[in-house]
This record gives C-alpha cells, sequence and structure tokens, in this order.
C-alpha cells in the first residue's frame, strides 16, 4: 500500500461501484434463492452484514498473531462461529424467517465474500479500516438483495413485507401477480439486469 | 522451524477455544427467548391451520386443549397445555410413556408412539366443530410435525400446516407452501370403506368424480416428502391414531 486509502472510500466504493454482487459477481447463489419476499432478503442482508464487518474486524485484530500456514482455517472458525452466532439471534428473534431461510443462514459461511473480504483485505489492513471494507461490502450485497426482494415480492404477489400493495386478481383486485417471478430463474433475469445497468451506467463511466 | 510450528498450534488452539465459547454463550442465552418464539409458532401453526390468519389471544382462547387416549378415544380436557407440549419432544421418545408400533403397522415410520396425545377443539354453540390434531411422521430426510384441522361434523379437511420439518427447500419444502395446504381444505379424509385415502394428481382432475373428493395438487420434485404426508395422515387417521376420538366427535356434532 503505496498511497494511503481514504476510509471514506473504503467504505463507500464497495456500496456500488465495486459491489461484490453487480461487479465482482460474488455470492450470487445465496441472492437467487432468499429474495423471492422482502423480509427474508433485509434479515438475511443484516445477517451477512454481522457475519462480514466482524469477522473482518476479528481477522485483522489477530492478523499479526496468525501463521501464515493456518491462516485458512483460523479465518473460517472465526466465520462458523460468527454464522452460527447469527444463526442463534434469527431463530430467538424473527422465528418464522427463521423458517424459511432454512439452510441459507447457515450457508452464509460458503459465501464468498465473507471469506473473499478477510483474505484479500483484512489480513493485511488495520481493524477499523477492516471493519468498514466488511461493512461496505456487506451493505453493497444487501442492498442487492433488498432491491430484489422489494421487486419479486411487489410484482410477483402484489405485496410488500406481507402488506398487499396491488390486489392479486385471485383476491378480487385488478392486478395479475406474475408468479415467474416468485421461481428462481426470475432472480437470474433480474440480477443480470442489474449487473447490466450498474456496469454499463456507473463502473464505465468510471473508468472512461 | 519448532518456534514456528508451536506457534500455529498455539494460536489455532486460543481461536478454537474463543470462538466455542462465543458459540456456546450465545446458545445458551438465547435458548429462552427462542423457546418464547417457538410457543409462538406453535399457536399461530395451529390457528392457521383452523383457518383463522394472525396471532391474538382472543382467538386461541376458543381453543380448548384436550388429551386423547387414542386406544379408547376417550378424552379429558388439559390444564396446562405449555408444559405438556414441551414435554411432548422426550415423550415421542420415551419407551415407557409409548407404545411400540408393529411392524407392517407403521407406515409412518416413527417406531413408537404416545398413548395419549394433546388435541385442540374448537366448539361452536357447545358442540365440537372442528378438532386440530397433531400428527408427525418420516418425510424424505426429516420427521415432519404437523397440525391437521378436521371438520367433525362432515368429516373433511379443514387445513393443514406443517410447524416443523427439514426437507429441501424449494422441493419438498414446498409442503410449507400456503397455495398447495389450501387445495386440501374440503377434503374428505375417509373414503366410502371408511378408510383414509389421499391422492396426488399429476393432471387436474373431474371436479365431480369420487376421487377428486379424495385429491391433492402433486408436488413436482416433492414426491416422496408429500408420500410422506401421505402415509402420516393415514397412519393417525387410523384405528391406531384419532379413528376412534374422531368417531366420538363425530357423533357429538351432529
Amino acid at each position: 500500500m503505496s498511497k494511503k486509502i481514504d476510509n471514506r472510500q473504503i467504505f463507500l466504493d464497495p456500496i456500488i461501484k465495486n459491489n461484490p454482487i453487480a461487479v465482482q459477481i460474488l455470492g450470487i447463489c445465496s441472492v437467487l434463492a432468499v429474495t423471492s419476499q422482502l423480509k427474508t432478503s433485509i434479515v438475511m442482508g443484516l445477517a451477512v452484514i454481522f457475519v462480514v464487518s466482524l469477522s473482518n474486524l476479528f481477522v485483522s485484530l489477530i492478523r499479526n498473531y496468525i501463521p501464515s500456514s493456518i491462516r485458512i482455517i483460523v479465518e473460517m472458525t472465526i466465520i462458523a462461529s460468527l454464522v452460527i452466532v447469527a444463526d442463534q439471534l434469527i431463530q430467538a428473534f424473527f422465528f418464522s424467517v427463521s423458517k424459511q431461510l432454512s439452510v441459507f443462514v447457515g450457508l452464509i459461511i460458503t459465501n464468498c465474500i465473507v471469506m473473499g473480504r478477510a483474505e484479500a483485505f483484512a489480513i493485511k489492513n488495520s481493524p477499523y479500516q477492516s471493519f468498514l471494507d466488511g461493512a461496505g461490502n456487506a451493505i453493497g450485497y444487501a442492498l442487492i438483495l433488498v432491491i430484489m426482494g422489494a421487486f419479486r415480492e411487489l410484482f410477483g404477489a402484489g405485496k410488500l413485507l406481507g402488506y398487499t400493495v396491488f390486489t392479486t386478481v385471485q383476491d378480487g383486485g385488478w392486478y395479475v401477480p406474475n408468479g415467474l417471478l416468485l421461481l428462481a430463474p426470475s432472480g437470474f433475469f433480474l440480477i443480470g439486469v442489474i449487473i447490466w445497468i450498474i456496469q454499463s451506467r456507473i463502473v464505465a463511466k468510471g473508468k472512461a | 522451524m519448532q518456534a514456528e510450528q508451536r506457534r500455529a498450534f498455539l494460536v489455532g488452539i486460543a481461536v478454537a477455544l474463543v470462538c466455542s465459547i462465543l458459540v456456546s454463550l450465545s446458545v445458551v442465552i438465547l435458548r429462552p427467548i427462542q423457546a418464547v418464539s417457538r410457543e409462538r409458532s406453535r399457536i399461530e401453526t395451529i390457528i392457521a391451520a383452523a383457518g383463522f390468519t394472525g396471532y391474538s389471544d382472543d382467538i386461541f382462547e376458543q381453543f380448548v386443549p384436550l388429551i386423547v387416549n387414542l386406544e379408547t378415544g376417550e378424552y379429558r380436557k388439559e390444564s396446562d397445555p405449555e408444559r405438556w407440549y414441551a414435554e411432548f419432544p422426550e415423550m415421542i421418545r420415551d419407551p415407557e410413556r409409548c407404545t411400540i408400533i408393529p411392524k407392517g403397522y407403521d407406515i409412518a415410520a416413527i417406531k413408537m408412539m404416545p398413548k395419549e396425545m394433546m388435541v385442540y377443539v374448537l366448539y361452536n354453540n357447545d358442540k365440537p366443530s372442528i378438532a386440530i390434531l397433531p400428527m408427525y411422521g418420516s418425510g424424505l430426510w426429516s420427521v415432519m410435525h404437523s397440525y391437521l384441522a378436521v371438520d367433525l361434523a362432515s368429516f373433511t379437511v379443514a387445513g393443514i400446516r406443517f410447524s416443523e420439518h427439514g426437507e429441501t427447500p424449494g422441493l419438498g419444502g414446498e409442503i410449507d407452501n400456503i397455495r398447495w395446504q389450501t387445495n386440501w381444505q374440503g377434503k374428505k379424509i375417509y373414503d366410502y370403506q371408511d378408510k383414509p385415502r389421499f391422492f396426488f394428481s399429476k393432471s387436474p382432475i373431474r371436479p365431480d368424480s369420487e376421487d377428486a373428493q379424495h385429491t391433492v395438487d402433486a408436488i413436482s420434485g416433492a414426491t416422496l416428502t408429500t408420500d410422506g404426508v401421505k402415509n402420516t395422515l393415514y397412519f393417525w387417521l387410523s384405528d391406531m391414531g384419532y379413528r376412534n376420538f374422531l368417531t366420538k366427535m363425530n357423533e357429538e356434532a351432529q
């Protein structure tokens, strides 16, 4: 690191300009699985913010003590423990959501973003910057999740957070819900569109 | 080199210790809060199975908890349903409080069953109208716990909900899909031979046919799970299950 990196930049860059999903294309599987409703998307986003920012913080705190030969195992231990804590918290405070998220909270362990940030950033930067970097990346992830969750629930079921926005035809209203949006393939389409918009509008301009 | 290895060892153990303490602490501290959430979710499931929406104590007060002796169909009121429910997971594994199910009869693959079960009954003008029957049986991967609400006068399904299962999300897990569960409403639980009968159909069925009264949509990719659901219902609606109790209630409901 020859030039000093600005903390603000560390935090803000990954939210849109270097978004882990849209630009780095990481952690896509969980995005497809949990975004059919806004509520599950929000809870999943919060869980990832919790895990990534804290795992970055802890890894960075002990980075000078970790022998490089067991570096990845130590990182995994920290990440796995945090994921279990997050899972327990969700079961305690969002029980019905935890049933819907089922295995996907546990699968945060395998989310490339968590391990990627620990390996790429936290292992060689100060705790405060690592925390910011983790939080920024996770918020970037959560942002995409929330956008997709809102879109899919609104147009797929006519609801937001379970409250009816468009009354569907089944309930005697006017809106014909697009059932495809509740199925996994629509996640691919949407994520493709989001990646396209962000890449062409924001990233390409930044480079020019 | 030796010092390097020792350091790796020490750091590894220290990290593992700290992490394990963190994990155990979170589990222990959060357990009481999870128990409250779980109880609330159980009540929501029961209320939903009976066809009401939302959670409210006013609604749940109308649900009368009864302990049913499965062999005779006799029942008595239970004053402390929460305690009974808390003991339930242990009870179904305790050979002393259970009957071993003879081989060949164990279609739900649960090996043993309690001698008594706690059901909820809704009354309408002092006559029993809907019974919410807890059931459990093996699916593809897991034991599925469910509530079947039965309309007592007509012996039709009033609703079905699953309180706990570990089936594959998106495939077997679709038994939680409300649209599929709505499909069950109004289906007859016993056929003309007085045996429990349900079908899963992959194609539409003539609504006026005899079979239509027993047919529910199949879920693609979930054949083994839904077969488990069917076997669970067959078992618990048979003479070994709630049959005697249901007959008794059916007479009272007329």
